[in-house]
């Protein structure tokens, strides 16, 4: 499984800032995920479904939406590669976007339980992720904060 | 004039002392200060010392600190605040160490082996604060975290001249952990004490000395759970203020070429949208 998705493992590190040398062991950490090839228009994430998995889509786009005034809203297209459901798999909670794939769309993905569960090793592996993780999330919290503090 | 009949004790100044080094570690003014002291017409043994040699006698311990900072984790100049003026002025009393006892029952580090643990504590520095001391500045250089072991902070941002209350955090949590990040800048809210404050200091050199260890997943993991939960504060203030502002906007996808008016909204959007 590890190499078919070491490109987009590799891009991205890029895209993170972490040294490209390290993908290995990115891909290495989803060993025990399972792989899902989906058509266009597959739902890949509800939103308001409980947070029990992570998703690391290597190839294709993702459309998310949001529920707005009865309607639904496109808030981001994110093309591969991306992690989705990462603070639903940190913290369990429910979902807040629902995710959509655009196009013909492969992912690896992983149950919560399992993704704690390697996470919290003591590995090259479960520290890269953790790092790729909290620099993911910090730069979306910036952005977010800057985002708010201009609207406001 | 010797330096000693300053009232300075040069090994307090600097961890190397005589050294080309240890100059370019005192700012500019301190060493303005202390060359004026030293070939001033002052003799100690003639009275009281000048207001300089007082105020470098005062601010003394502040220095010291901030040495002591700097040689704990990694040397930055950028820590060293113009004179009398600190990111982070830790008490210059020197507190009771932690141990390993302290820190186990924290739910942060269940099931982490105590050897870690004292690995942990022998690495990094024992700080306190009193009531109503600035911890971290909003706008500082972000390079350290705390981890709280007791007392309560208060965290606030300054918006348009006025204070806003964010927080406050508790005993057992990480606290400015986002200055352990690699990537991290400068702080986006200032920590007050608002009782007594006994922590762990944590720097990046001392996460990067942590590597391999569990001590290092359960902090990184307390991270990952902070982190994810001021997404889902800001991903939920920013929904508000999407179905407020624009309830007609549903079912529109961006415009692929927005026009300047929208372009912050689109940014807004793209945010949000990236929180999922």
């Amino acid at each position: 499984m590890t190499e078919p998705i070491l490109p987009a493992c590799r891009k991205l590190m890029r895209q993170v800032g972490i040294l490209r040398e390290r993908a290995p062991d990115f891909a290495r950490f989803w060993s025990r995920a399972e792989r899902i090839d989906v058509p266009s228009g597959t739902v890949l994430l509800h939103e308001g479904s409980p947070g029990d998995a992570l998703l690391f889509v290597y190839e294709g786009s993702v459309e998310v939406r949001i529920h707005s005034d009865g309607g639904s809203l496109t808030v981001a297209r994110l093309p591969a590669p991306v992690l989705l459901g990462v603070t639903g798999a940190v913290d369990g909670e429910l979902r807040t976007s629902t995710c959509i794939a655009e196009t013909p769309t492969s992912a690896l993905r992983m149950r919560r339980g399992v993704f704690l569960d390697a996470a919290r090793q003591a590995t090259p592996e479960a520290e890269l992720v953790r790092e790729l993780l909290l620099i993911t999330m910090h730069r979306q919290l910036l952005a977010a904060t800057a985002r708010l503090r201009a609207n406001l | 004039m010797p330096l000693e009949r300053t009232g300075f004790r040069q090994t307090s100044l600097s961890p190397f002392p005589n050294s080309r080094l240890s100059r370019s570690f005192l700012s500019k003014r301190a060493r303005k200060m202390v060359t004026k002291m030293a070939h001033g017409p002052h003799d100690h043994s003639q009275g009281p010392a000048p207001e300089a040699v007082k105020r470098c006698v005062r601010f003394q311990p502040t220095i010291t600190a901030n040495f002591r900072s700097m040689t704990a984790g990694r040397p930055d100049t950028r820590s060293l605040q113009p004179f009398g003026v600190q990111t982070m002025p830790a008490s210059s009393s020197q507190p009771p160490p932690v141990t390993p006892d302290e820190l186990s029952p924290l739910p942060l580090f269940v099931g982490v082996p105590t050897h870690e643990l004292r690995a942990l504590i022998s690495m990094c520095r024992s700080v306190t604060f009193a009531p109503r001391e600035t911890i971290f500045r909003e706008g500082t250089n972000a390079d350290r975290g705390l981890l709280l072991l007791s007392g309560t902070v208060r965290v606030h941002t300054t918006a348009d001249d006025r204070e806003y209350l964010l927080n406050s955090v508790a005993a057992g949590q990480l606290l400015g952990e986002s200055g352990l990040l690699a990537q991290a800048e400068v702080r986006s809210a200032s920590v007050v004490a608002a009782t007594p404050i006994r922590a762990l200091e944590l720097t990046r050199r001392n996460l990067s000395d942590l590597r391999g260890s569990h001590v290092l997943a359960a902090i990184q993991i307390s991270m990952l759970n902070a982190s994810a939960r001021r997404l889902r504060q800001t991903q939920r203030t920013m929904t508000s203020i999407l179905v407020r502002a624009k309830p007609t906007a549903a079912t529109r996808a961006p415009t692929a070429h927005p026009s300047p008016k929208t372009s912050a909204w689109s940014a807004f959007l793209n945010a949000l949208g990236n929180l999922a």
